[in-house]
């Protein structure tokens, strides 16, 4: 395991009214970042403050835009093989996630 | 192992496939309800991804839904199978299934009769830059903050048509966000018109009196007939560029705004999903005013191939309560089919389904109008807006393409690679097609589908392998 840092300074918001699942961390490509239980690993993602996930055959950065599994632009890397649509997976603890750019 | 059989397969479990699943349960018949998703409930009744729900005021309380779906379906039925998530990726005119599940892999299963029930997607204008991160669609955010309470940005901008837009900017301001300002390509007269529609659907109108009263109070500015033409940024949105569009699709001189912001909701409508009855040999047509290509049924919900059905926003973008009354028609249907239910009964429940079916179609013939784009603006797209985002090809290289003479959708993806991809021309298909209409000279473009194969989606080798 890489060095642990915290995760980024969030620019998406986690609304305080909606009741959610057990506190877990997850890490994005080695950094230490917090998730609850029962998020997909987009809206981890964006919370922390990460958007762009990949970048596109030319190059250009790419992140979460259907958000419902038709577009792909979401794919990354879990838990070091399988290729996934992070808006269609949900994140599970000490899970590690690589993405493209951050 | 012998492959599993069902009497029924419904695909999709969002209102037409619970609507159909609801009243077959009742009946001494095995039903299997399959979705993509974790949870059931399709685009409209998605819950907080944590139950249970508390002082969440963005999210509305589905107060139309046949049945508790968090207890109800499937508990005391035991007749009524559900497999979530899992994914269909082939559906074979044999009614033979091949079904991706997250713990057995792909397996094969067959069914007496299959309902189609899956719904739309959206579809976006494409303008320079829309690719960057920081952009993404209406249902992109609603499901961000509806599902997991996340919202996107501290601050976000709304461009669109049509009811989501507004819905999305009141579940936003409603769960404490900021929208900056919304840009509605509609004129306030089609607003104001909409009302008229929607009479006799007073949750609508409740609903969108909600949304417009947040924007009010919260003082949001609302700009109509405005469209997005560019955003800019490095690795992320930065900025957004809009103009006003007359009525002839042409750009108003002077009319360009610049806003800075980090996070653009956009939206331009619904596509149906027609892949997978596509794919099963199901005929198609092609009808603007329902949203596209839509899958072709009788009056039973019965498509062109026996014993396969289709129900809701497949057959014609109309909103959740025309999928409902779809679903729960496909549903007699099959009754009747199966010898489960008299014809005298089943012309009865039919008819009155019907009747109340034409006023959703009014509704959605409504909303697809108001969702339409001028040819010219298609025509317009900048040539360095990319159309095909897997494969990264830009307009300019397709307007090239059809002035060499390309006029089928399936000749210009053997041209350019458009639609190729990994999403399997999910989201440029729908472009493509408006592009050629727009660009190719009257009455020389050949309308057909993209072609779809198995499996309709992307998944790991492996998987295949161990079938
Ligand atoms: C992004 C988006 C947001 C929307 N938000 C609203 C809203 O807030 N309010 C509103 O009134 N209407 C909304 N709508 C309109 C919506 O289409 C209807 O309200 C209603 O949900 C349509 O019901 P349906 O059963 O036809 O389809 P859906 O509700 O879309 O259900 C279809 C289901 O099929 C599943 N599916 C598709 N393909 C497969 C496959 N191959 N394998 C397994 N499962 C599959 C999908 O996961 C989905 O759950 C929205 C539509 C979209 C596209
Ligand atoms: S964002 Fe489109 S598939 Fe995940």
């Amino acid at each position: 395991m890489g060095i642990i840092k915290d995760s980024k300074n969030a620019s998406g918001i986690r609304i305080d009214s909606l009741q959610r699942g057990r506190k877990i961390v997850f890490f994005v490509n080695g950094r230490y970042t917090t998730a609850y239980m029962g998020e997909t690993i987009h809206a981890a993602l964006i919370a922390a403050g990460y958007h762009q996930f990949r970048k596109s055959k030319t190059c250009q950065p790419r992140g979460v835009f259907c958000g419902m599994g038709v577009c792909y632009e979401c794919l990354v890397t879990v838990n070091n093989g399988s290729i996934q649509r992070a808006c269609m997976t949900v994140v599970e603890e000490g899970m590690e996630v690589e993405i493209d750019g951050d | 192992m012998g492959i599993e059989a069902y009497d029924v397969v419904i695909i999709g479990a969002g209102p037409s496939g619970i609507g159909a699943a609801t009243v077959l349960a009742e009946y001494s018949l095995k039903i299997l309800l399959i979705d993509e998703n974790n949870q059931i409930g399709g685009q409209i009744w998605r819950k907080p991804a944590y139950q249970p729900v508390s002082r969440f005021r963005g999210h509305q309380p589905p107060t139309r839904q046949p049945m508790d779906l968090s207890t109800g379906i499937g508990t005391d039925k035991n007749n009524l199978h559900i497999t979530t998530p899992s994914c269909v990726l082939g559906v074979f005119p044999d009614k033979h299934l091949l079904l991706s599940t997250s713990d057995q892999g792909v397996r094969e299963i067959k069914a007496r009769s299959i309902i189609f029930a899956t719904g739309a997607r959206e579809k976006v204008l494409p303008f320079k830059g829309w690719t960057l991160p920081g952009v993404m669609t209406l249902g992109a955010a609603q499901i961000l903050l509806k599902q997991y309470g996340v919202l996107a940005s501290s601050e976000i901008l709304i461009s669109g048509a049509g009811p989501l837009a507004y819905l999305l900017s009141s579940q936003i301001i409603g769960a404490g966000g900021k929208v900056t300002t919304v840009l509605d390509r509609s004129s306030l007269a089609t607003m104001l018109n909409a009302v008229w529609v929607m009479a006799g659907q007073l949750p609508k109108i409740g609903e969108g009196l909600l949304a417009l009263g947040r924007l009010i109070k919260k003082r949001v500015s609302v700009k109509h007939r405005m469209q997005v033409v560019e955003v800019k940024g490095k690795d992320k949105l930065q900025e957004v560029i809009a103009v006003r569009i007359a009525s002839d699709g042409t750009a108003v001189d002077g009319s360009q705004q610049r806003y800075e912001t980090q996070m653009l909701a956009c939206g331009n409508g619904f596509v149906p999903n027609i892949e997978l009855p596509q794919l099963t040999g199901c005929d198609l047509i092609y009808a603007v005013d329902k949203g596209g290509w839509i899958v072709k049924t009788d009056r039973s919900m019965e498509t062109s191939v026996s014993g396969v059905f289709a129900a809701g926003e497949i057959t014609g973008i109309a909103g959740s309560d025309k999928s409902l009354i779809e679903g729960r028609l496909a549903a007699l249907s099959i009754l009747n089919q199966f010898g489960k239910l008299n014809s005298k009964k089943y012309r009865i429940r039919r008819a009155a389904l019907l009747n109340k079916r034409k006023h959703c179609q009014r509704f959605g013939a409504f909303l697809n109008r108001q969702w339409a784009i001028h040819p010219r603006e298609w025509a317009g797209i900048d040539d360095a807006a990319i159309i095909c985002r897997c494969e990264d090809i830009t307009m300019g290289t397709i307007r090239g393409w059809i002035k060499k003479g390309i006029r089928s959708a399936p000749d210009l993806k053997r041209a350019t690679r458009c639609g190729m991809g990994i999403c399997q021309g999910r989201t440029c298909a729908p472009l493509i097609y408006e592009i050629l209409a727009a660009c190719s000279v009257a009455g020389k473009q050949e309308p057909h589908p993209l072609s779809v194969r198995t499996p309709v989606k992307p998944i790991p080798l492996g998987d295949l392998a161990r079938l």
